[in-house]
């Protein structure tokens, strides 16, 4: 997930030559059918599931059975250049970070290897506007306590690498029973993504689940949500204008600034008790 | 899906009564249309290129390679395509560095696929030994402990006879064979398509089978390695990672092995005729055939003038019966099942000269296999259109 790289550090009128540890980013090119759909920049981890859940909250897949397989592999020029080079300095282990691809073939393949439109055709592909009326609603009726969102953001945002790096995002997925999975990554999207890819894999039933995150929670991560029928998305940091009015329509309750005593509930209240 | 729902799948079985598939199986439709897909809707060449047909196919043909690894347990090698079960096993042949001194050891009891390719490196100072079996087909392990000694290089034994149906004690031979350190390729071609098969609890390092006797296209076979070993007997496009004019590198995994554009629709069909096994269960297809053969050895061994050639009940044995009536010519009786019963049978040496001639049968056998799509009804109208031949004896 990082590596240390040399830097100058400049600390109280002096220079001085040193080390830092840094987060990977890697370019994942995923296919589709054949098809490329998207360059990610991604931390190299949990490919597999982030994967998955792209496809899912692009709606290119509606459910895990539908991928029938998915490769991730080192792209194949980058492979063989380093077969090529055997004797590489040790110091160019920055360059090390190949490019990856991700291939996925679905079990109806034939739509997306034949069409001639774009592999990922809802917002981000060949639309240039965010269709709300396409969203679907929120199905829940999951009620939790504002203690329970309090101290599931505090084990959330418990990271070595985010102590170490400075450079991560993190979001958390938990249940009733609850921490399911918490994932890092250079990316909050990419995150919410690899998380909900994880639950797929694992059969979590998303109606019960409650996502936290470290950082913005903008109109994609709502978008990402209600794909999934997660009823409840909190964050440390803040909110935007097109996330609350989509949350809003859509029925997601969204709760920014999350801190030990304080949070904001701007959408779909009715979820949060307060015992106290 | 359970087996009698599956008997849609098989057009011949609708009219004619299929009992040679220990020759070549019958092909499900799903096989057919998976291969016809291929050719339909994303035909292109493997390995190369960045259009999407290309990179279709080529997901495609690795997958098939990811279904048969993990159909024998095979993940931790090498699973390599090949034409059938004879080109994989003149590939360990070819591939293996060979020195004069060296010993193999297999049996008489061979296919001539598993016996000529060795016989050939007599040439190159390679001692072969051709162990005799004890009575219906089965080998005293005695013989096999005697027979591999430490400067034996590789053992090829048969899992299972394509003439006797005897299942050889594989597992065994594959303990003496680490011991001594000698290779163990196994021939699986009459094996694999009939019960549940792992490499791992098997302990064979080469394990060669077809994929047409297991309900996959024509030209479809696979070579397994443990540990890729052998030098490749095919080079060109498709196994190098680079050339230069004055030497090349390899490629490695199942590339290194399948140079040229290999048989992408068979590799696709073949898996999924794996696809197709697996979703049937392997153990429920062994029991099926397993009742079908004491069925069928129950009501042979009350006919008069009737002999069989193999295990006469079900114990370490498969759905392969081998029989003779009489001094009838085997070919005549396959004429007979076929004309007045439309029973297709194989008759004849069954590619074993060998062992034809060590059981003294100058005109071979006649051989039934059953499979999957073979039915109790079958059987018995098998078993009463040989009574009505035998009384001709």
């Amino acid at each position: 997930m990082y590596i240390s790289v040399p830097c100058i550090k400049y600390d109280n009128g002096l220079m001085v030559p040193s080390s830092h540890e840094v987060v990977m980013e890697v370019p994942l090119a995923v296919f589709v059918n054949g098809r490329h759909a998207l360059t990610a920049m991604v931390s190299p981890t949990m490919l597999e599931e982030f994967v998955t859940g792209l496809l899912y909250t692009e709606r290119i897949i509606r459910k895990l059975e539908d991928i029938e397989s998915l490769h991730i592999e080192e792209s194949r020029e980058k492979n063989r250049e380093r077969k090529r080079d055997k004797n590489r300095d040790e110091s160019e282990k920055i360059d090390d970070v190949s490019p990856l691809s991700a291939s996925v073939l679905t079990k109806d393949p034939f739509s997306i290897m034949l069409s001639g439109r774009t592999v990922l055709s809802g917002c981000g592909g060949d639309t240039s506007y965010l269709d709300a009326d396409r969203l679907p609603k929120i199905q829940s009726d999951l009620v939790t306590d504002v203690s329970t969102i309090k101290s599931i953001m505090k084990e959330t945002l418990v990271s070595d690498l985010h102590v170490r790096t400075g450079g991560i995002h993190i979001v958390g997925l938990f249940g009733p029973e609850g921490k399911i999975c918490v994932i890092e990554d250079i990316g909050r999207h990419n995150a919410l993504d690899r998380a909900i890819g994880y639950g797929l894999k694992h059969g979590v039933d998303f109606s019960r689940t409650i996502v936290t995150c470290s950082g913005r929670l903008s109109s994609e991560m709502v978008r990402k949500c209600l794909i999934a029928n997660i009823p409840v998305i909190s964050s440390r940091g803040a909110t935007t204008t097109l996330a609350i009015s989509l949350g809003e329509q859509a029925g997601l309750t969204i709760i920014g600034f999350v801190r030990s005593q304080k949070m904001n509930i701007y959408t779909g209240a009715e979820r949060i008790r307060n015992p106290e | 899906m359970n087996l009698e729902d599956c008997l849609a799948d098989f057009q011949i079985s609708r009219y004619l009564h299929y009992m040679d598939s220990a020759a070549t199986s019958l092909v499900p439709e799903p096989v057919i249309t998976a291969m016809n897909e291929y050719d339909r809707q994303y035909r292109a060449n493997v390995g190369r290129g960045m259009h999407r047909l290309t990179r279709f196919a080529t997901q495609k043909y690795q997958d098939a390679h990811e279904l048969v690894s993990s159909f024998i347990g095979g993940k931790e090698g090498t699973t390599v395509f090949t034409r059938n079960t004879t080109e994989a096993i003149n590939m360990v042949a070819a591939g293996l560095d060979w020195h004069p001194g060296d010993r193999i050891v297999t049996t008489v009891v061979e296919h001539h696929s598993n016996l000529l390719p060795w016989l050939r490196l007599r040439q190159r100072g390679v001692e072969v030994i051709v162990i005799q079996p004890g009575e219906a087909g089965v080998f005293d392990i005695e013989a096999f402990e005697e027979a591999i000694t430490a400067d034996t290089k590789l053992v090829a034994v048969s899992h299972t006879s394509n003439v006797l149906g005897t299942v050889q004690p594989v597992r065994k031979i594959a303990d003496i064979c680490k011991a001594q350190g000698a290779y163990f390729l196994v021939d699986g071609a009459q094996s694999v398509p009939h019960f549940p098969m792992d490499v791992q609890s098997l302990g064979c390092d080469f394990l060669c089978f077809s994929g047409h006797k297991m309900l996959g296209p024509t030209g479809t076979g696979v070579l397994w390695m443990r540990n890729a070993v052998i030098s490749p007997l095919i080079l060109g496009g498709g196994t190098v990672d680079d050339v230069t004019t004055e030497e090349y590198t390899l490629t490695g995994g199942y590339q290194r092995f399948e140079g040229g554009t290999p048989n992408i629709s068979g590799a696709i069909g073949l898996g999924q005729a794996v696809k197709y096994l697996e979703n049937l269960g392997m153990d429920v297809i062994f029991k099926h055939e397993q009742k079908l053969t004491e069925r069928l050895l129950k009501g042979l061994a009350d006919i008069e003038n009737v002999t069989i050639h193999g295990p006469q009940d079900t114990k370490n044995r498969i759905g392969v019966v081998s029989f003779t009536i009489g001094r009838i010519h085997p070919h005549e009786i396959a004429y007979l099942l076929d004309e007045r019963a439309a029973i297709l049978v194989r008759s004849g040496d069954h590619c074993c000269i060998p062992l034809m001639k060590h059981l003294g049968l100058e005109n071979g056998t006649v051989r039934a296999s059953l499979y999957l799509y073979n039915t109790s009804k079958e059987v018995d109208l098998l078993i009463e259109t040989i009574e009505e031949i035998a009384r001709m004896v």
